[in-house]
């Protein structure tokens, strides 16, 4: 899974701002673990990275990924408004996201879980029937049913990474339908033929470096996304580079590793400042508010509740992880 | 008092989790993903059964189980209370909710250390 935009590289699923919805990291649910790319998990627009996962550490897109293109909030007068009241935090600003759990879990559940598990249900039995049809006497598999099988998993990888880049990618339509910038509504028009163009080479590098190349891979990420959405006739740029990201994303990996992920809210915190003040939009910059101390808070709870839910949760920690992060854009 | 709409925007956030959780609590098993792939208990482990026992009124065994359940129990009636009370946009709504945000984090972290630690029984 990837990393929605934003995501630091630790958590999975980081809400807007950069990382693709989920995130890249851990898969959802969090675990501990920093999700690659950082975030938690990748959920559309902190990047699908690994699995989103997030959780403590870098988990592999673990936990709840960072948002897609990340930044919510509706200004004042916007036609999506903050909710009334002012919901659980701030009031309304630039971005605001008006998504829910419950909807995102539908798309979820129908994009991602489902055909994950049907396929891998399906290549299971067909697996496990040729090598029962071609056992021996001894019982054991035979030479030709091992290969037969070897070659069935060479056609289950690539379904399970189409059904990955599918999710992904629905994940990011999901999180771009219900951002809304400035009052204007955003529409996301990639693919997941473009989206696998775009970072199939990155993740190569990142794979080869050991997640060292996740600053570049992250920009490459974030510069796709904002290419694919379109804000009434605007388009959002990315001013930011992995060499400038690298340091900030270092510091933070080794930090919250150190820490056994206590320092991942104020490490994602840095990463979400950094791109959303790298982000623009026709010339007017973002400025994203930190507040790693109520951020620590949602976070652990978010995540405890997907581990113990058994991941059941996660769309709703998401869908929190997004809105938290729109309410600090300005 | 607040309006309806107020009162519900704000605790709606409280509604998915203990849904999920009821509904889990009928699962005879554990569906921690981190005591399952690992056998430790992550913070929340035990907190549904403490919440239940709370319920029940055996406070001691709810502390027992997770000493966090009363304080949660006694949080979201403040919660309830204050979305209620408190008018449309006023700041104190959104300093309750960072402040038991962060007060939250930090106890769980705490009691799960003791929990690792042994200084809490096993759940």
């Amino acid at each position: 899974m990837m990393q929605t935009p934003g995501v630091s590289g630790m958590v999975p699923m980081q809400a807007a701002g950069g990382y693709p919805p989920g995130g890249f990291g851990a898969p959802p649910g969090g675990g501990f673990g920093a999700p690659p790319g950082g975030g938690f998990g990748g959920p559309p627009g902190g990047g699908f990275g690994p699995p989103p996962g997030g959780g403590f550490g870098p988990p592999p897109g673990g936990g709840f990924g960072p948002p897609p293109g990340g930044g919510f909030g509706p200004p004042p007068g916007n036609p999506y408004g903050g909710p009334p009241g002012g919901g659980m935090m701030m009031g309304a600003g630039r971005v605001n996201y008006a998504g829910s759990g419950g909807s995102l879990f539908g798309v979820y559940l129908l994009s991602l879980l489902l055909p994950m598990i049907g396929v891998e249900l399906v290549a299971g039995a067909v697996i496990a029937g040729v090598a029962m049809a071609t056992r021996g006497a001894d019982g054991q598999p035979s030479t030709a049913g091992s290969a037969v099988s070897g070659l069935l998993m060479l056609v289950v990888l690539p379904a399970i990474l189409f059904i990955a880049l599918r999710g992904a990618n629905a994940l990011l339509g999901y999180y771009w339908a219900n951002v809304s910038i400035e009052g204007k509504r955003c529409t996301y028009q990639g693919t997941p033929g473009g989206l696998f163009s775009a970072i199939f080479v990155p993740l190569i590098l990142l794979y080869c470096t050991l997640g060292i190349y996740t600053p570049w891979f992250l920009t490459k990420f974030k510069g796709y996304v904002y290419s694919q959405v379109d804000v009434q006739g605007e388009r959002l740029q990315y001013n930011g580079d992995g060499a400038s990201l690298l340091g900030v994303w270092l510091l933070g990996s080794i930090l919250t590793g150190i820490t056994c992920g206590i320092y991942f809210p104020w490490a994602h915190n840095n990463m979400l400042e950094y791109e959303w003040n790298n982000t623009s939009i026709s010339g007017r910059p973002f400025r994203f508010q930190k507040d790693p101390g109520g951020f620590f808070g949602m976070w652990l709870l978010n995540m405890a509740l997907s581990m113990c839910t058994g991941g059941i949760y996660t769309p709703w920690a998401m869908s929190n992880m997004w809105d938290w992060e729109a309410k600090h854009i300005s | 008092m607040a309006p309806l709409a107020v009162v519900r925007q704000r605790l709606a956030p409280l509604v998915p989790p203990a849904v999920i959780c009821a509904l889990l609590a009928l699962v005879p098993t554990s569906t921690c993903l981190v005591k399952i792939a690992t056998g430790l208990p992550c913070p929340a482990c035990g907190m549904t059964r403490a919440s239940l026992r709370l319920l029940r009124g055996d406070l001691a065994g709810s502390l027992a189980m997770h000493p966090l359940a009363l304080p949660s129990a006694l949080a979201v009636g403040a919660a309830c209370v204050l979305a209620a009370t408190l008018p449309e946009h006023h700041p104190a709504w959104d300093r309750f909710v960072r402040g038991a945000l962060m007060l939250y984090g930090v106890a769980f972290v705490i009691a799960w250390a003791a929990r690792l630690h042994g200084w809490l029984p096993p759940v």
